[in-house]
């Protein structure tokens, strides 16, 4: 195929240029590519939280801030799953701070549920008695 | 700050504790960052001193905690807390880091390693459900009055993607003769590798750690819950555990002459050299450690091969000495320790 722009020589790239401000996907040959591309600054993608860009998060493969998490997303989770064994979702704890009053009863409930039937295998009736107690004061709580 | 170089051991991990003689400590860690402060490796010195500050204030409340910060103490003493553990030598390298350090030395909440937050808990034996009960506490502590970076899909942010999501890590410490004696550990660590755990030699890499001292750790820390990373690493954990102790049976069955000839040789070496390197007075203290665990050996506990393995590293013995010593100085005061040792203790 020839240059759609030289029309004389073999194109080799695919270059996405504005033509009266719409881009359009031409194919150029190698000196129509170069002539495109002179004077043009590549844009760095930079977190404007810490200013690290891209090519430093892949190359140091760390981040550089919590917002690197949202800016370079698709990189740093790349890395994840090669660092995680293709494992790219959170399914653990969650800080106290980001859980609803709710939650926090829910997963109290859950664990009490569970020594309560404990208590009972032992036959410590005294202890399950005060695990009911609070169980159900919880509840109230969560109604409330 | 001098108490906790006194003793190589803190008061808890003198103790005895489950699975001692094979497992000799058990640590959790808790990798948390704020999300109102970039990350390490773009916080700036300036930063970082900022960063301590705020954590000391904080967390200036927590009863039975010292705050240490790194900048006020020299190389001798720092080496001497990363020997023992407290802290990571990440931190001893830097003068604007810090540690929170509980009294009974169980818990180290490091500032400025590579993440803002290291929680870290450390107890002897084989105690993983306990140090992650300490540590969950410390990070409920922790979290009351700073921001974590958490984000809803990828759990705990961390500087490396490798801690990410729970920001756990545990691991044990395993002393591991058997395995090493008969061969037998070079394809447990191949697979080990292959699960997704890392093991590697306390002292030296690969398979012939000085010492046959080994440190496994999970590597993943994403996609599955606390418990199940715990459960999943304990159940690794006992296999090796079991597989050591069939080692070890093997061993006495089959070369209980060639094995008693080695602790003997070893015990002459402890008692009666003038000169002893780090890395040969571990292997011969391990040599020793098994032959107890034999019953081949008595007066010898698994708290007392913990004491001196700490006690003999190049930064505590200075520390001990109150001086910097030269390497064959330091050979030469190891020697007479394990001597004196040896004298007190045991036969």
């Amino acid at each position: 195929m020839l240059c759609e722009r030289c029309k004389r020589r073999p194109a080799v790239n695919e270059v996405v240029m504005l033509e009266n401000g719409v881009p359009v996907e031409r194919k150029l040959c190698r000196n129509c590519t170069v002539e495109v591309m002179a004077g043009y600054v590549p844009v760095v993608k930079r977190c404007p939280t810490c200013q690290m860009t891209q090519s430093e998060v892949t190359h140091l493969r760390k981040a550089g801030c919590a917002s690197c998490y949202t800016v370079f997303r698709e990189e740093l989770i790349k890395m994840t799953r090669q660092y995680q064994q293709g494992h790219d979702h959170h399914v653990g704890s969650v800080p106290d701070a980001l859980r609803t009053p709710d939650e926090r009863i829910g997963e109290r409930l859950v664990k009490l549920a569970g020594e309560l039937e404990r208590a009972v295998e032992q036959e410590d009736y005294e202890r399950a008695a005060r695990i009911k107690k609070e169980m159900t004061q919880l509840k109230g709580q969560g109604e409330a | 700050m001098e108490t906790f170089l006194k003793h190589p051991l803190g008061p808890k991990m003198k103790e005895r504790a489950k699975l001692d003689d094979l497992v000799i400590s058990t640590r959790i860690r808790l990798a948390r960052n704020l999300k109102d402060t970039v990350f390490s490796p773009t916080l700036s010195q300036e930063g970082q001193r900022q960063l301590c500050e705020r954590i000391e204030t904080a967390l200036g409340g927590l009863q039975g905690f010292e705050y240490l910060h790194m900048r006020a103490y020299d190389q001798v003493t720092r080496q001497a807390l990363v020997e023992k553990h407290l802290i990571s030598p990440t931190i001893a390298e830097k003068d604007e880091s810090a540690v929170f350090l509980s009294e009974d030395e169980t818990i180290s909440v490091l500032i400025n390693e590579e993440d803002h937050l290291r929680i870290q808990t450390l107890l002897p034996g084989y105690q993983v459900q306990e140090a992650f009960e300490l540590a969950k506490r410390v990070d409920a502590l922790c979290g009351e009055s700073l921001p974590y970076a958490f984000d809803e899909e990828l759990g705990y942010l961390t500087t490396c993607p490798s801690n990410i999501g729970t920001g756990l890590r545990a691991s044990v410490m395993l002393h591991l003769p058997g395995l090493t004696l008969t061969g037998r550990i070079t394809p447990i660590l191949v697979e080990l590798r292959k699960l997704g755990y890392t093991i590697r030699g306390r002292y030296g890499e690969g398979s012939d750690a000085a010492g046959r001292l080994f440190q496994l750790s999970n590597q993943r820390t994403l996609g599955s819950d606390e418990s199940q990373l715990l459960s999943d690493f304990m159940e690794i954990t006992e296999q090796i555990v079991h597989a050591e102790r069939q080692a070890r049976e093997q061993l006495l069955a089959s070369n209980q002459d060639e094995l008693e000839d080695q602790f003997y040789r070893s015990y002459g070496i402890l008692r009666y050299s003038k000169l002893l390197s780090s890395t040969e007075a571990i292997e011969r203290l391990s040599d020793l450690h098994l032959a107890s665990d034999l019953g081949i050996l008595s007066d010898w506990s698994p708290p007392q091969f913990h004491d001196l393995i700490v006690r003999l590293q190049s930064g505590f013995l200075q520390k001990h000495f109150g001086k910097t010593l030269s390497t064959k100085e330091r050979d030469r005061e190891r020697a007479t320790l394990v001597r004196r040792t040896l004298d007190h203790g045991l036969v």
